[in-house]
């Protein structure tokens, strides 16, 4: 039962043996576009034509999606001073380059309630999102399996220790213990991920432990002692490859649960501060103005449900491959 | 906990960290040749460089005068063209009361179909103690509308006129020497239970509300009476009608301080000493008032109902009904009730939040309005930042914030952009003492301050550079728009400037708070003044507490406040308070931001109108509702 | 069994020592002075009224000192008072607990009800020759519902329903209008359970059907078939009965953290629960009631998982021998 994607080949076949994968997994390679397409984005954000997301412009507020503006000139960080009107005199002091004439502005979702672009908004919020969505979540796993790894193939003193103090970390509901963390530490990007990572790491040490308990006491695994390898090579060459599709399974679907969970935060003002932007801090601009402008909420709400839905059909997938009994379902 | 010490710790502090921090010469220079003479005589007594440091924060006046004429002289261009824009601002408040006019006539249609308003339900935010029926134990003056319909205070304070209205006292008149106050009560006043009212039971209530030590002080209203207490001696009955406040010091306006206050309500003695504070103030069954509705349940943070009383001395009250619907208190609140004021689950909605302005004003059947506030807000400066301890970069600061274009665009012409010091509304409203948003200004005062444009289109004097951070602090999941758009404002003038997270919590936290010198500058936000009272905002001024890194000692300014405790002559005490307001102007001990608003909305087939402002016998509190 | 139960029931002592210094070591670790918070909320603060207070509140006691004091008074049922709202402390706890406990008894209902249901449905017509687009969305279906944010769909629902419509209450536990009886309540529980429950229910539906797909391929089942038992009989007599485990493992321990009160849910309803409650006083750094809400909820946590726990450990004999 070894990874499909095994190591050691050449590079050029297994990348053909990747293409041939993805053609013969639609539904996986689907599930792949949206969430690679928005982690291109969030990396190249900073090069991409778009205006600030900060630049406030007060007589472009709740500009509805479809509309245009005029660009008036720039400001002293060189950012784009835009006003509804063509009329140039509007903004004279903070304007330092003028445009004559004014240039045209397009606004694709229209703007917030401090006349803000929700499109490079939303782009530079992804950046944050999908920081604490993939990589807190990479965390997670990469912790959560290390020490699940020690406790379940160790067992004895090393599994009761960690085992004690996951029982302490699960004694508190996920979010209970995040909001106490992030409270204590205070409202920022690192310590949500910080919060994250801890609310979450107990449960996934757990579960990663009782996987690694099934294979422990594998065959392959007692040959491998019976050969003399010590137990680190036994741990991460023999028993985390058998793991490995739980891994990639919980992975994707931790990853939806941290989407709502950061955003939920956010929402409530405990997440990323203002005013750079990530899809909660929106989502709570949203909700302000959810009936005079319903479609600043909208944004941030449909792109976590595409990725949310990509990471299950991707964990569903993945678990489908590489289990033969479920992909049976 | 720094500063417990006191305030002579950090008045000390400011001067000597002033040169121990940035050590300029040419600020040393400058100071020595303003005061030649007078630094000649203090040299005898203390350590040279001390005396400089000492001398630096008491001549200030004398700097200002200076800088004030050439504020007063440069500007003139730009004076005009601000009142330009007023002009066009008062237009479209003219059109907003035509509007108003419209929607009355609509009324009396409705009117005519439903003529009875019996039951009425109002929707409050509560935030702190919710369910108090007492209105001497109430904390904020937010949750007290409902403990103000059932409790009632000797006189009653008009917001809007800043006059004192007669309530369970007829009349009063405070002795011209300013020691002593004398009620006259009001005939025929009964509490709920149908016992008379009687100068005893004003003697009761003063000796339980202002003194410490005594058994049945009401607890709740420690901070409110902070302003009457070290002024009140004792309470003594002259006849059966009359009682006289004696002073422990002069005070010219002893009548709102004890008879008006927001803590000085009247509470039924018996009931108090058989039950204590918290059961009289808690549960129905035990609570006996005077006010026009009578309490008749109490759900903890969901509801209060209470009946109207028959007996109430003044005018039929409106409603058969009172119901008061609690909500939680900031954004999640404010936003659920306006929802359940559009579903029609309350009939009015109280302090509604001005970021659903036109949801209501677009739905038909809903009247909406925001009034001016008599809470001032600002924000609060730390002035041991090397930066700030020159007045003139204070004052750049605080006009390069653009309150009128801020409050138009999110608020609404509802709400008064506010640039100046104190009391709006009031007769103390001084228009000279204004900080409006003047960039040609901001970079003149930035100029005589010895600051010039850097490369990076920084502000900068030698090492220092125009960089500070905005703290901002509100309720939870409400953006600080405000400080957003502020700091937009001072980076687009040359300055550099950052948020810094939200945490109300830290705010007062002087170890690692926005206060803390290594910090950051320009803190939070904070609201002001009752009561119109000079005694609050010089408070402010002198305190040595968690406001006061505004602290400036001002010789001038001391002088007036001990003037004004025994002005009894309003107009001098107008013109006294006037020119504390211009000190103010010139130093900026704080920033002004804007006046909060109180915003009110409601169901048009239910009620007319929802005014702002105690008025007599008016109630609730700052609202005043007319039924249909 | 009996050993079993006294050792699970022994290990929760010191896991509840353990909980305990942590909830009191975090609410030492909140920065912010919450007397001096509070006072300054009021905008009034000095020096001697703050530590007054703080004398009052017990705060200048050496630590050890102040965790035993609590610690004791906790056992005698005093939680203390709260600085903000002057109340005591077991009292907001038991308000906000009795409005969490009906809106998480309500969604576990709503879980039960159509998660159960339509993942047992969908797996009895999962080999069946259903028209494809029927049982594809039976499948698809719960993805959706995990994926979007409940939060969001209940402000649209709040939208829609509460204010255009007006059929259901946007906000609040009770309209004072209509008195405080069960229907009253039961239309208020509907949006915020929807709201609270969205994920859930999609959770269980997916669960269910994939252990009773499992379960219906297993050799007991292929038996009865043969026995020729009626197929009503096979499927919810002999399949749910199995499947039946794991989906009340689940909705224990869903009930256990739908009791921390989600606060984002009670946030947008105003529902006065202990979510709300933990949020404000969280941000009050009203100290007391934090405290008490955490060792109230962690305590909760721990004697519900407790109790799966053993009940799971009655079910399935193995576990006790693990």
């Amino acid at each position: 039962m070894h990874s499909a994607l095994s190591p050691n080949k050449p590079a050029g076949q297994r990348l053909r043996r990747t293409a041939t994968f993805l053609r013969d997994h639609p539904v996986l390679s689907a599930s792949l576009i949206p969430i690679l397409l928005l982690i291109i984005i969030a990396l190249i954000a900073p090069l991409l034509p778009i205006t600030d997301p900060n630049r406030a412009n007060l007589s472009v507020r709740y500009l509805p999606p479809l509309s245009e503006a005029y660009i008036l000139g720039t400001d002293r960080q060189g950012n784009d001073v835009v006003h509804a009107e063509r009329n140039p005199d509007l903004f004279p002091s903070s304007v330092v380059e003028r445009y004559e004439p004014p240039v045209r502005k397009h606004y694709v979702l229209g703007a917030d309630s401090l006349g803000r672009d929700i499109v490079s908004r939303l782009i530079w919020g992804s950046r944050v999102s999908l920081l604490i969505g993939i990589f807190a979540n990479v965390a997670v796993v990469l912790i959560s399996v290390f020490f699940g790894l020690l406790a379940g193939y160790l067992g004895g003193r090393v599994d009761g220790v960690i085992m004690r103090l996951v029982d302490i970390g699960l004694a508190f509901p996920g979010l209970l213990l995040a909001l106490l963390i992030l409270t204590v530490l205070g409202p920022s990007v690192i310590n949500m991920a910080v919060a994250v990572i801890l609310s979450s790491v107990p449960l996934n040490i757990r579960f990663f432990r009782g996987q690694v308990l099934t294979v422990r006491n594998a065959k392959y695994v007692e040959a491998a002692r019976l050969l003399g390898y010590n137990n680190l090579r036994i741990m991460f060459r023999e028993v985390l490859p058998n793991v490995m599709p739980l891994i990639i399974t919980v992975t994707a679907l931790n990853a939806t649960s941290f989407f709502i969970f950061t955003a939920g935060f956010s929402l409530i003002g405990m997440g990323l501060q203002p005013p750079d932007p990530d899809w909660g801090t929106i989502m709570s601009d949203g909700l302000r103005a959810l009936y005079e402008q319903p479609a600043v909420i909208l944004g941030p709400t449909i792109l976590i449900s595409i990725l949310a839905i990509c990471f299950n059909i991707l964990g569903d997938e993945v678990q489908k491959i590489l289990s033969p009994r479920e992909s049976q379902l | 906990m720094i500063l417990r010490s006191g305030a002579a710790a950090v008045a000390g502090g400011v001067g000597a960290a002033a040169l121990a921090a940035c050590g300029e010469a040419e600020v040393v220079e400058k100071t020595v040749t303003v005061t030649v003479t007078e630094v000649k005589e203090v040299v005898k007594e203390v350590p040279v460089e001390t005396v400089v440091t000492k001398e630096v924060v008491k001549e200030v006046p004398v700097e200002t005068v200076v800088t004030k004429e050439v504020i007063k002289e440069v500007p003139v261009v730009e004076v005009r063209e601000v009142e330009v824009e007023k002009v066009v601002t008062q237009e479209k408040v003219v059109e907003v009361e035509v509007e108003k006019v419209v929607t009355q006539e609509k009324v009396v249609e409705v009117m005519v179909e439903n003529p009875k308003a019996d039951s009425l339900v109002i929707g409050l935010p509560v935030t702190a103690r919710v369910d108090d029926l007492d209105g001497s134990q109430v904390y904020e003056f937010q949750t007290k509308i409902h403990a103000f319909c059932t409790s009632e205070s000797l006189l009653l304070y008009d917001y809007q006129t800043q006059t004192l209205k007669p309530r369970l006292a007829e009349s009063w008149e405070v002795a011209p020497d300013a020691t002593s106050v004398t009620f006259t009560l009001r005939e025929g006043v009964t509490w709920h239970n149908g016992d008379p009212f009687t100068p005893e039971d004003v003697v009761f209530n003063f000796n339980r509300i202002f003194r410490d030590d005594d058994p049945y002080h009401a607890e709740g209203t420690f901070y409110y009476n902070g302003f009457a207490q070290p002024f009140y001696g004792d309470t003594e009955v002259l006849d059966g009608r009359t009682v006289r406040v004696n002073l422990t010091q002069p005070d010219a306006l002893a009548a709102e301080k004890f008879g008006a206050l927001d803590s000085s309500y009247m509470a039924h003695p018996p009931s108090v000493m058989e039950h204590g504070n918290r059961e009289y103030s808690t549960d129905v069954d035990k609570y006996v008032g005077t006010g026009p509705y009578i309490p008749v349940e109490l759900r903890p943070a969901e509801l209060v109902r209470m009946v109207r009383n028959e007996n109430w001395w003044g005018p039929k009250p409106d409603f058969d009904e009172l119901i008061f619907r609690l909500f939680p208190g900031g954004q999640a609140g404010a936003d659920a009730r306006v929802n359940a004021l559009l579903a029609g689950e309350v009939d009015v909605a109280l302090y509604t939040p001005a970021t659903r302005r036109n949801d209501l004003f677009r739905t038909p059947g809903i009247g909406a309005k925001w009034f001016s506030n008599f809470v001032l807000g600002y924000f609060y400066i730390n002035h041991t930042f090397p930066l700030f301890q020159d007045n003139r970069v204070r004052q750049a600061v605080a006009r390069s914030f653009d309150r009128v274009s801020f409050y138009e665009a999110t608020a609404g012409p509802t709400v008064l952009p506010w640039g100046r010091f104190w009391f709006p509304g009031s007769p103390y409203l001084n228009d000279a003492a204004e900080l409006d948003y003047d960039p040609a200004q901001v970079a003149s005062l930035m100029q005589d301050a010895g600051f010039s444009m850097g490369g990076d289109g920084v502000w900068a004097n030698g090492d220092m550079r125009a960089e500070f951070k905005i703290q901002y602090s509100g309720d939870p999941g409400a953006p600080p728009d405000r400080e957003t758009f502020w700091m937009q404002g001072l980076n687009d003038l040359g300055f550099s400037v950052e948020l810094d997270a939200w945490d109300p919590a830290i705010r007062a936290d002087f170890d690692s708070g926005p206060f803390a010198q290594q910090n950051l500058n320009v803190g939070g936000w904070g609201v002001g003044v009752f009561l119109g009272d000079p005694a609050f905002a010089y408070q402010r001024w002198t305190a040595g507490d968690f406001f006061a890194l505004s602290y400036m000692d001002n010789a001038e300014m001391n002088q007036l406040y001990q003037d004004i405790l025994v002005e009894a002559d309003a107009d001098n005490r107008t013109s006294k308070v006037h020119r504390m307001q211009e000190i103010a102007a010139d130093q900026v001990p704080w920033i002004p931001s804007t006046v909060s608003t109180l915003g009110a909305a409601w169901r048009e087939e239910k009620v007319t109108n929802v005014t702002s402002g105690a008025t007599q016998y008016s109630y609730p509190w700052l609202y005043k509702v007319a039924p249909v | 069994m009996t050993r079993y139960i006294a050792r699970r029931l022994l290990s929760v002592i010191p896991l509840l020592i353990a909980v305990s210094l942590i909830v009191f070591g975090m609410s030492k670790a909140l920065p912010g002075d919450p007397v001096a918070i509070f006072l300054q909320q009021a905008d009034i603060a000095n020096p001697e009224l703050v530590n007054a207070m703080r004398d009052k509140y017990g705060l200048n006691d050496p630590l050890p000192v102040q965790y035993w004091t609590w610690l004791s008074l906790m056992f005698q049922g005093d939680m203390g008072e709260s600085i903000r709202r002057g109340e005591r402390v077991s009292d907001l706890l038991f308000r906000g607990m009795r409005n969490t406990f009906s809106v998480a008894t309500a969604s576990v209902a709503l879980v039960i009800v159509v998660g159960w249901t339509m993942g047992v449905l969908s797996a009895v017509v999962h080999n069946r020759a259903w028209p494809q687009a029927i049982t594809r969305f039976l499948a698809q279906a719960p993805v959706l519902m995990i994926s979007i944010p409940g939060f969001a769909v209940a402000v649209f629902m709040v939208l829609i329903f509460g204010i255009s419509l007006g059929w259901l209450p946007t906000s609040g536990v009770s309209n004072p209008r209509e008195g405080d009886d069960v229907i009253d309540l039961a239309k208020h529980l509907i949006l915020p359970t929807i709201g609270l429950a969205l994920a859930s229910v999609g959770g269980n539906w997916r669960l269910a059907r994939n252990t009773m797909i499992e379960v219906l391929r297993e050799d007991y089942i292929r038996m009865a078939h043969a026995k020729g038992l009626p197929l009503w009989r096979v499927y919810f007599v002999h399949g749910l009965r199995t499947t039946l485990v794991p989906l009340l493992t689940s909705a224990g321990l869903l009930f256990g953290s739908l009791l921390t009160g989600s606060f984002i849910l009670e946030y947008i309803f105003a529902w006065p629960g202990i979510g709300l409650l933990l949020v404000e006083s969280t941000v009050n750094r009203d100290v007391p009631v934090v405290m008490g809400a955490t060792i109230l909820i962690a305590s909760l946590y721990i004697v519900l998982n407790l109790a799966v726990d053993i009940l799971y450990a009655i079910v399935d004999p193995r576990v006790r021998y693990a």
